[in-house]
């Protein structure tokens, strides 16, 4: 493409980004076509309400998860030295935001979230950005970073139908499952006891052990409420235990009584800073969440639709917002980013409880707990086996959450090496941290945080390798040929690899033509080759076919067994029903003395 | 295309394997009529590894359902899952067969 088109289409990006017709129109696509069918596995649908104590505790069941994950800003708050009082605040102005995010994702209706129960959490994504930010501008440079990444996420949400190819979703699932080892990897070294101030002895890892084995087996092994508050319970032992093994100090539990029990936090803080140096690794942060996002929203959609077949955008587009607006009010009250929370969504898969009512829970009790610093404080103290083994749990459902999304797509050489080396790369990071040191300072944010890393090998890779992917491909068949058939399975085997299509719509397609170049040879009596093409844009599969020969009719109505088995008129429609009934859409004309065939189907 | 064949519980069983196409179709219908006219009017027919069944397949299967029922004997299909199953279903044939879950549950039905 040359500069000037280039730019064109930049301009052409950008303009359709800010008019408001697009934003109005990703917002009015609220619904899928059809209507979606709860799976029987769900114990309380999206749409069900639960008891109402039921509802609370599941509330706090959540609240649990996405309380440990505040471990993220607690890191930041560590490194920046701050006295415990404004630690306690800063903690609870995360809880505001997180509430607020929660709430907003939870709303049944309007132009903003998801409609699903889809808590936010603070995760890895933000951690390793906002820890260079800190070190090169202090806690103001990390809020307004923080603020710019909810921006690129707004603007982004109403273009990610147009910008899709550029995002598809095995990246997604590459992020997930990024974050899934970044969340294993900390879990472990919790639960070993790894970068623990003090040397650690059997209670430790028996206070680990005993947390993992509860959770575990209350959710393997559990019924009723014992299984769907399986997290819960198994924190709640590890926390007993860890007090009566002295894991969790008898003067570390007096730090709680200095703290108040009821304060109203204070939005004072050093004001934001903005750096040129900051914007590429918290945009790459914000793109990586907004995949995140595209895949734990997908996922919101399988656990919750039995029938679910394909991404729907709309609430997508809404629920990438909403994050988007929970991250610039984090940015403004003085926090870290957040993301929809991952952990969560597997704590759904596990308990098949996904109502959207328990959302507002999360929320009304996350801001509850903002003004309760003594509630806050405990955190801090959450003795590190027991942390460990919640983060472990829930990282075994992050990852195959992850994989799953990856392998959804049928996946060619390319794909495969933009996978691969995504995964590879984030791996490294995590592995060998020292690769960083030697490289241009302004790239290190990028290079020392393993998903932020991972994550922009994929994006570059694939932007790469999408330069000579051919979207429109032909075949040319000689209707004689023995193998006709053979060659067409390969032939849409390796275009459905090359697009990242997906394997369902590509049986359908295999069968589709398989079945028309079979009564093409059988009733139409063809001269010369049969030309097939094809055309995939993400969302649509068109084949066309065009032979010289007479034109076959797909009937409305299946003939009668009778007539299949006695008539050949009766055989030659069966087929045409079948390739009706099989595509989408169908079309069939006369051109330049061809017959041409043309199917279409939805991706 | 694969046919093999068994006696289980006196009841005929064919376990079909590749493709149902109107390459094979031809073959394998006559196949399943010569079994029926030698036996006792009764089949099995497992498709759990069918891979693919176009129209030809289906005309095969019908004309060997009707064979059946003409000597008062019963044709029964099983392993009719995944991709079979849906081209089952588009083409309105699910309710045209007696269909199993597996074979074992055929063979149950047809025993003598």
């Amino acid at each position: 493409m040359s500069d000037a088109g280039g730019r064109a289409r930049l301009t052409r990006i950008l303009r359709s980004t800010l008019h408001p017709s697009q934003w109005l129109e990703a917002w009015r696509s609220t619904r899928p076509s059809a209507q979606p069918k709860k799976p029987g596995e769900l114990v309380y649908g999206i749409d069900d309400v639960p008891p109402p104590l039921f509802t609370v505790f599941s509330g706090f069941q959540h609240v649990g998860l996405v309380r440990i994950q505040l471990i993220f800003p607690a890191l930041v708050i560590q490194l920046a030295e701050l006295p415990t009082e404004d630690s306690v605040n800063m903690l609870s102005l995360s809880l505001i935001a997180l509430g607020i995010a929660a709430i907003l994702q939870s709303l049944p209706r309007g132009p903003v979230g998801s409609r699903f129960l889809c808590p936010p959490c603070h995760d890895a994504i933000f951690l390793e950005p906002s820890i260079a930010a800190l070190k090169f501008g202090g806690l103001p440079l990390v809020f307004g970073m923080t603020m710019v990444a909810g921006v690129i996420q707004s603007l982004l949400s109403p273009i990610l139908n147009r910008i899709r190819p550029l995002l598809p979703p095995e990246i997604g699932g590459l992020v997930i499952f990024l974050v899934g080892t970044s969340i294993a990897a900390i879990g472990c070294r919790y639960m070993i006891g790894i970068g623990v101030k003090e040397p650690v002895g059997h209670d430790y890892w028996l206070v680990a052990g005993v947390t993992l084995m509860t959770t575990v087996g209350l959710n393997v092994w559990g019924r009723g409420q014992a299984k769907l508050l399986c997290t819960m319970v198994g924190i709640s032992v590890g926390y007993g235990l860890a007090v009566l093994t002295g894991v969790l100090p008898k003067e570390a539990l007096g730090v709680l009584s200095e703290l108040r029990l009821f304060a109203i936090p204070h939005f004072a803080h050093g004001g934001w800073a903005f750096s040129a140096d900051m914007i590429l690794p918290f945009t790459v942060a914000a793109l990586a969440v907004t995949l995140k996002g595209i895949g734990d929203i997908t996922a919101l959609q399988r656990i919750n639709d039995a029938g679910w077949v394909r991404a729907e955008m709309g609430s997508i587009s809404r629920g990438t917002l909403a994050n988007g607006l929970a991250n610039m009010f984090a940015g403004l009250v003085g926090t870290l980013g957040l993301t929809p929370s991952t952990a969560n969504i597997g704590l759904q898969a596990a308990t098949g409880v996904s109502s959207r009512v328990i959302g507002f829970a999360i929320g009304a009790i996350l801001l509850a707990l903002a003004f309760l610093p003594s509630a806050t404080g405990s955190l801090i103290l959450m003795p590190r086996p027991v942390m460990g083994a919640a983060l472990l749990f829930s990282a075994c459902f992050v990852l195959i959450s992850g994989l799953q999304t990856i392998t959804s797509r049928m996946l060619d050489a390319r794909r495969t090496i933009v996978i691969g080396l995504g995964i590879s790369s984030g791996v490294a990071a995590e592995l060998i941290p020292s690769f960083a040191t030697d490289i241009p300072h302004a790239i290190q944010p990028i290079v020392s945080s393993s998903i932020v890393l991972g994550t922009t090998t994929a994006l570059l890779l694939n932007g790469l390798f999408r330069i000579g992917q051919r979207q429109r491909v032909r075949l040319s068949l000689d209707p004689a040929a023995p193998d006709a058939v053979a060659e067409v399975n390969e032939f849409f085997d390796a275009a459905g690899r090359g697009w990242g299509a997906r394997p369902d719509v590509m049986v359908r397609v295999a069968f589709g033509i398989s079945q028309a170049i079979e009564a093409i040879r059988e009733h139409c009596e063809p001269e010369g080759p049969i030309v097939i093409e094809a055309h995939f844009d993400e969302f649509n599969l068109d084949v066309r076919i065009s032979y010289r020969g007479a034109a076959l009719e797909f009937p409305d109505e299946r003939p009668s067994g009778r007539e299949i088995m006695e008539t050949e008129a009766g055989y030659r429609r069966l087929a045409g029903y079948m390739l009706r009934m099989n595509a989408d859409r169908i079309r069939t004309s006369v051109k330049d003395g061809a017959t041409v065939l043309e199917f279409h189907f939805v991706h | 295309m694969k046919l093999v064949e068994a006696i289980a519980d006196e009841v005929m069983v064919v376990e079909a394997y590749g493709r149902l196409d109107s390459t094979t179709s031809k073959g394998f219908g006559d196949r399943l009529i010569a079994l029926l006219q030698g036996g006792n009017g009764s089949l099995v027919v497992d498709l759990k590894n069918i891979a693919y069944i176009s129209s030809a397949g289906f005309r095969a299967l019908l004309i060997a359902n009707r064979a059946a029922a003409g000597r008062e004997g019963k044709l029964a299909l099983c392993g009719v899952t995944g991709e079979v199953r849906r081209l089952f279903d588009i083409g309105g044939f699910t309710g045209e067969f007696l269909i199993f879950p597996t074979q074992a549950d055929g063979i149950g039905k047809l025993r003598p």
